[in-house]
C-alpha cells in the first residue's frame, strides 16, 4: 500500500480553518525553523480513502473471531462508544474546578465502587494508561509501603514462570529483583514458594486463574504463606473475565491489583490501546494510592483529596478519562447479573473448545480451565514439521485471528485460546470444524502449511530483514 | 444483557459436551470459602436505552463553556470531524497490537506514519508508536538515559508541574536522584543549571514552550550540557513544530512530550498520547512498540513490530520499561490529523495560535493593571501579572459561561488562547478584565 507520504500532491488540502481575524503575529526570525517542514499534502476524499483502505487490511473482533489468549478479545458495545462522544465528557478541560466537572467525578466515583465489590478491594484509582502501567504503579505502592515502615531490606518480588512478561519488567523497573519460581502442574509449587521466601521479600505478583488458564485451588496458602513472611500479595487482573461474581481477587488474600479496563470491561483495544491499568487496594494501602482521589463529600458532591504519603501521580491528570466512560457505561448495562453471566460463559466457551478439540490436538494440563486453555503443537512439530505458527497463520485463511502464540513459555509449541463469553455455540462449532481440517491438512501435507496464510494481500513477513536493517520512518526520495 | 449470544439451551448442551452437570461444576477449583455465597451487590442491569439516558445525565452536569482562555497542559483547538470518523472505523478501533502481521498491515503502517512525522516534526531519526500520555513520555526519556555511573537528573523548575509529579514517582521507584534548576525571569536559569552540572548528572530535563508559555533557549542549554556529556531530554508542544528551530537540529538528544494539541479532544485529560523520539544512536534504548518497515515472503513492502528485543515480552526484567499496551488508536487520530491539516495547515494553526495568543495579550496589557509578567517569546501561553483578584475575574467570566485562565499565585494567571477562540470571544473576555480593572 502506498503511504500517506507518496500520496501527497504539492498545495492539496483539506480542512480550512477560520480566517484569522486578528493581526498575523510573525515570530522572532532568531528562534524560526530553518530547516524543511514535511508533512503531507492531501485532499480530504485522498485522505478518507487512504485510511478507509487501511481499515481493510486491520482485523478487528468486528471482522471475526479474536480468540488472542489473555487479551480478552470480547465484542465492544455500540453503546460505549456513542457515551464516549457525547460532547459533556469530550469537551472538558481536566484543569477545570471541580464544580464544573461534577459529571467526570461522578463517573469516577461510579466505576471505582463497582469494581471494588467485583475485586474485594477497598480503593481504585484509573491513572494507570494500561496493564504494565497498573504493575508499575501497584509495586511502587508496596515499595512505599514497606519503606514507610522503616523496612528497607525488601527488594524482592516473587513471580511464577508461568507470567505475564510485563510482571518481571514492572518489578524490575520499581528497582526490585525479580525472583521467577519454576510451576509445578502448571500451578505455583508451594515447594519452590518456601525455598525463596524470606523477609527480604517485598511481595508476590500472581495472576489466578493463570496464564494456562487454570484457577489455583492453592490461593489461599499461597496467600497465606506471603503474608506470614510480610510480604504483599499483588494480583494481575488481566484474566479476570473469568471470575466475575464467582470470586474476589480480595478474598483470595490479595492486597493490591490492576484490571485491564480494556479486556474484561469491553473497552475497544484501539489496535494497541488506549486502555486503563485501574489500580485496586485494600484500605491499609490506600495512604499510598496515586494522587489525587475522587471522593463524594458529606454535601453529596465529588472533591478530590491529596494522601501525604502517596506514591505520586503517574499520568498528568486523571488516565484515560474516555475508557472510563465506556466501562461504566458497560457495567451499568450488565449489572450483578450480567457480569456473572459474563463469566460463567467465558469458562464455558473455553471448556467446550478444550473439549471438542483435545482429540485433535495436545491441551497442555488437560482439566477443567477457567476463560482460557493451552494447546501444545510440540507433536506436530515433531511428526509434522508443522510448528504453532504455521497453524495460526492457516487460520487467517479463514477469516479467523489467531491465538496467542508461543505463550506462556513454560509450554512449548504454545496456542493460547480465549474465546470469551460473546461468541456463541454455532461460532465455536464452525471453529472447531476449521481447526479439524487444518490438522488434517497438517497430517496429510496437501496443503503446504508453512506457506499460509494463502488467501490474504500479504504472505509472511520477513521479520529479521525489519530487525536487522531497520528502517523506521519514511525518507523521502529526490 | 450480557452480549452472551448461546442460549439456554445450546448452554446446557455444552455443558454435557463438557462432561459437567451445571456451570457450578466448572469452578470446583475455587476453594469454597472463597466462592460467593450471594450474588454481587451491585444494580440489575438495564437496556442500553436507559444506560444511554443515565449517561446523558451524568455528562449534563459537566459545564460546556462557550469559550476557554485554560490550558497548561490540555488544549482546546479546532479537530476536523475526519478525523473522529476515520481514526473509529472498527478495524482500526477493535484490533488487538499487531502480532499477526499479515492481517494488521493498516494499523501497522499507521503506526509507521506516526512516527514518520513525529520525527519530521521534530528532525529526529526514530520515533516509538506511542506511550501512555506526555508525563510519562518524559519520565521514560529520563529513564533512557541512566547508566550505571549517572544516576543524577537535573530537571527544570519551569515544567508543567503534573509531568514533574510524574518524573519524581517515577525516579523514586527507580532509585534516582532529582535535582531541580530553578527558574529566572520565568524560564530555566542558566546559572543555576551550570552551578548543579557534575560527573554524575546523565541529563537535564527541559520544556518548551514551558508551564507559563515562554521559549526557552534550547541552543544554549544543549551547549553547555553536552560540553559535559549530559544528555538534553526537551518536552515540546509538537504544535509549535512548523514555526520554531528543531530540537533535532539544535542537538537535542531526546524530545518527547503530549501529542493531545493534534486532534485530540481535552476529555478530562485523557486519552491522550505521549511521543518519543531521539537520534539513531539511543534507537535501541527507546521504549515501547516501534514498526519497521520489511517486505513479505513475495517482496511486497510491508510492515512489522521490531526491535522487539528490548521489550518485556522478550527481555523480561531486563527490558528499558514493561509498556505493553500503549495508545496506538490516539496516535492514529493524530497521523489523521495532520494528513487533515498538512504541511501548510499545521503551519497555520500554530500561527494562529501565535497570533491570537499575542493579540490577546496586548490588548490585556492595553488595561491598566494588567501586566506581562515575563518578557521572552511565548507560543499560545502567557503569564499575566495583576492585582486583582483573580477567582473574582474567573467568577465574572463563568456567569458568561467562559472559562477563565488558570490561576497561579495570588498575583498572577495563566492565559491560553488558541486558533479554536475568535476575535470576538477574545474582546468579550477583554471587556470583562476590564470592567474588573474599571471596579477596582
Amino acid at each position: 500500500m502506498e503511504l500517506i507520504f507518496e500520496k501527497s500532491v504539492a498545495n492539496h488540502r483539506c480542512t480550512l480553518l477560520p480566517k484569522l481575524d486578528v493581526p498575523l503575529y510573525e515570530i522572532d526570525k532568531s528562534v524560526a525553523r530553518d530547516t524543511p517542514f514535511d508533512l503531507p499534502e492531501i485532499a480530504e476524499i485522498d485522505l478518507v480513502r487512504h485510511y478507509t483502505k487501511l481499515s481493510k487490511e486491520t482485523f478487528g473482533i468486528d471482522d471475526g473471531f479474536y480468540p488472542l489468549g489473555s487479551c480478552t478479545m470480547k465484542y465492544n458495545p455500540k453503546i460505549n462508544e456513542t457515551v464516549a462522544s457525547l460532547k459533556g465528557f469530550t469537551d472538558i478541560s481536566p484543569i477545570s474546578s471541580p464544580e464544573d466537572v461534577q459529571g467526570a467525578l461522578q463517573v469516577y466515583y461510579e466505576s471505582e465502587q463497582v469494581l471494588c465489590e467485583v475485586t474485594g478491594m477497598d480503593h481504585i484509582s484509573f491513572q494507570p494508561g494500561a496493564g504494565a502501567h497498573g504493575e508499575f504503579s501497584g509495586l511502587l505502592i508496596i515499595k512505599k509501603y514497606h519503606q514507610s515502615r522503616g523496612d528497607f531490606n525488601r527488594n524482592k518480588i516473587i513471580i511464577p514462570d508461568s507470567a505475564h512478561g510485563t510482571n518481571p519488567a514492572s518489578a524490575a523497573m520499581n528497582g526490585f529483583k525479580v525472583i521467577t519460581i519454576p510451576s509445578k502442574d502448571g500451578l505455583v509449587d508451594l515447594d519452590e514458594l518456601d525455598k525463596v521466601l524470606d523477609d527480604t521479600v517485598a511481595g508476590l505478583m500472581l495472576t489466578n486463574p493463570n496464564t494456562l488458564g487454570l484457577y489455583d485451588s492453592g490461593i489461599l496458602e499461597i496467600t497465606k504463606k506471603v503474608h506470614s513472611y510480610g510480604g504483599l500479595c499483588y494480583y494481575d487482573g488481566a484474566n479476570l473475565n473469568a471470575i466475575m461474581g464467582v470470586c474476589k481477587p480480595g478474598a483470595m488474600g490479595f492486597d493490591c491489583i490492576h484490571l485491564n479496563l480494556h479486556k474484561t470491561f469491553s473497552t475497544p483495544h484501539g489496535g494497541g490501546g488506549p486502555g486503563v491499568g485501574a489500580c485496586g487496594c485494600r484500605d491499609f494501602l490506600y495512604p499510598f494510592l496515586m494522587n489525587p482521589r475522587i471522593i463524594k463529600t458529606n454535601k453529596n458532591e465529588y472533591a478530590f483529596e491529596e494522601s501525604g504519603l502517596s506514591v505520586g501521580k503517574v499520568t498528568a491528570f486523571y488516565g484515560n478519562f474516555l475508557i472510563v466512560v465506556r466501562t461504566l457505561t458497560y457495567l451499568k448495562h450488565l449489572g450483578c447479573n450480567g457480569l456473572r453471566e459474563v463469566s460463567d460463559n467465558a469458562v464455558l466457551n473455553a471448556n467446550y473448545l478444550r473439549v471438542k478439540l483435545k482429540d485433535t490436538f495436545n491441551v497442555a494440563f488437560d482439566k477443567i480451565c477457567m476463560h482460557e486453555f493451552v494447546l501444545d503443537l510440540s507433536s506436530y512439530k515433531e511428526k509434522y514439521g508443522i510448528r504453532a505458527i504455521d497453524i495460526c497463520k492457516r487460520m487467517i485463511d479463514f477469516d479467523m485471528h489467531p491465538p496467542t502464540m508461543y505463550f506462556p513459555l513454560i509450554v512449548h509449541e504454545a496456542l493460547m485460546f480465549e474465546p470469551t463469553e460473546t461468541e456463541g455455540k454455532q461460532t465455536l462449532d464452525k471453529v472447531v470444524e476449521i481447526l479439524k481440517n487444518i490438522a488434517i491438512e497438517a497430517k496429510s501435507g496437501s496443503v503446504d502449511l508453512t506457506k499460509a496464510p494463502y488467501t490474504k494481500s500479504y504472505k509472511r513477513m520477513d521479520e529479521v530483514k525489519a530487525a536487522r536493517e531497520p528502517i523506521l520512518r519514511y525518507v523521502h526520495e529526490k | 444483557m450480557s452480549y452472551v449470544v448461546s442460549t439456554k439451551e445450546e448452554q446446557a448442551q455444552m455443558l454435557k459436551d463438557i462432561g459437567v452437570k451445571n456451570t457450578e461444576e466448572l469452578f470446583n477449583d475455587v476453594p469454597k470459602s472463597v466462592l460467593l455465597k450471594t450474588p454481587l451487590n451491585i444494580k440489575e442491569g438495564v437496556s442500553e436505552f436507559e444506560v444511554l439516558k443515565d449517561m446523558e445525565k451524568i455528562a449534563s452536569k459537566n459545564r460546556l463553556f462557550k469559550s476557554t482562555f485554560r490550558g497548561a497542559g490540555s488544549y482546546k483547538h479546532l479537530i476536523p470531524e475526519v478525523v473522529k470518523h476515520l481514526s473509529s472505523i472498527s478495524g482500526f478501533l477493535t484490533s488487538y497490537t499487531p502480532y499477526q502481521a499479515e492481517i494488521s498491515q493498516g494499523n501497522l503502517q499507521g503506526m509507521f506514519e506516526f512516527q514518520s512525522e513525529i520525527c519530521n516534526l521534530f528532525d529526529m531519526d526514530v520515533s516509538n508508536s506511542s506511550v501512555y500520555d506526555g508525563a510519562s513520555a518524559v519520565a521514560e526519556a529520563m529513564l533512557m538515559t541512566l547508566t550505571n555511573k549517572k544516576n543524577k537528573i537535573l530537571f527544570s523548575k519551569s515544567i508543567n508541574p503534573n509531568v514533574q509529579a510524574v518524573i519524581k514517582t517515577y525516579a523514586f521507584a527507580r532509585n534516582v536522584e532529582l535535582i531541580e534548576v530553578l527558574s529566572k525571569d520565568g524560564c530555566l536559569d542558566i546559572e543555576d543549571l551550570t552551578l548543579k552540572m557534575s560527573e554524575e548528572v546523565s541529563a537535564v530535563i527541559i520544556q518548551s514552550p514551558n508551564y507559563y508559555g515562554l521559549l526557552e533557549d534550547i541552543e544554549e542549554i544543549v551547549n553547555i550540557s553536552h560540553e559535559l556529556g549530559i544528555m538534553v531530554v526537551e518536552s515540546v508542544n509538537p504544535l509549535i513544530a512548523p514555526l520554531v528551530k528543531s530540537p533535532g537540529s539544535l542537538g537535542v538528544d531526546i524530545v518527547c512530550g503530549e501529542a493531545q494539541p493534534l486532534g485530540l479532544d481535552r476529555a478530562f485529560g485523557g486519552p491522550y498520547v505521549g511521543f518519543m523520539a531521539t537520534k539513531k544512536v539511543n534507537m535501541r534504548k527507546l521504549p515501547g512498540r516501534i514498526v519497521g518497515q520489511t517486505v513479505d515472503e513475495e517482496g511486497k513492502r510491508a510492515y512489522v513490530l521490531t526491535l522487539q528485543a528490548r521489550e518485556q515480552h522478550i527481555r523480561r526484567e531486563k527490558a528499558s520499561s514493561s509498556i505493553c499496551t500503549n495508545q496506538a488508536n490516539s496516535a492514529l487520530r493524530c497521523v489523521i490529523y495532520m494528513g487533515a491539516m498538512g504541511k501548510q495547515g499545521l503551519k497555520e494553526v500554530a500561527t494562529q495560535c501565535m497570533s491570537k495568543s499575542h493579540y490577546a495579550c496586548n490588548e490585556i496589557c492595553r488595561i491598566e493593571g494588567y501586566s506581562l509578567k515575563y518578557s521572552g517569546e511565548f507560543f499560545d501561553e502567557f503569564t499575566i501579572h495583576t492585582p486583582y483578584d483573580i477567582d473574582e475575574i474567573n467568577n465574572r467570566l463563568r456567569k458568561l459561561n467562559i472559562e477563565g485562565p488558570l490561576r497561579l499565585s495570588k498575583c498572577s494567571m495563566l492565559v491560553c488562547v488558541t486558533e479554536a477562540t475568535s476575535r470576538e470571544e477574545i474582546d468579550e473576555f477583554i471587556s470583562i478584565l476590564k470592567e474588573v480593572s474599571r471596579w477596582s
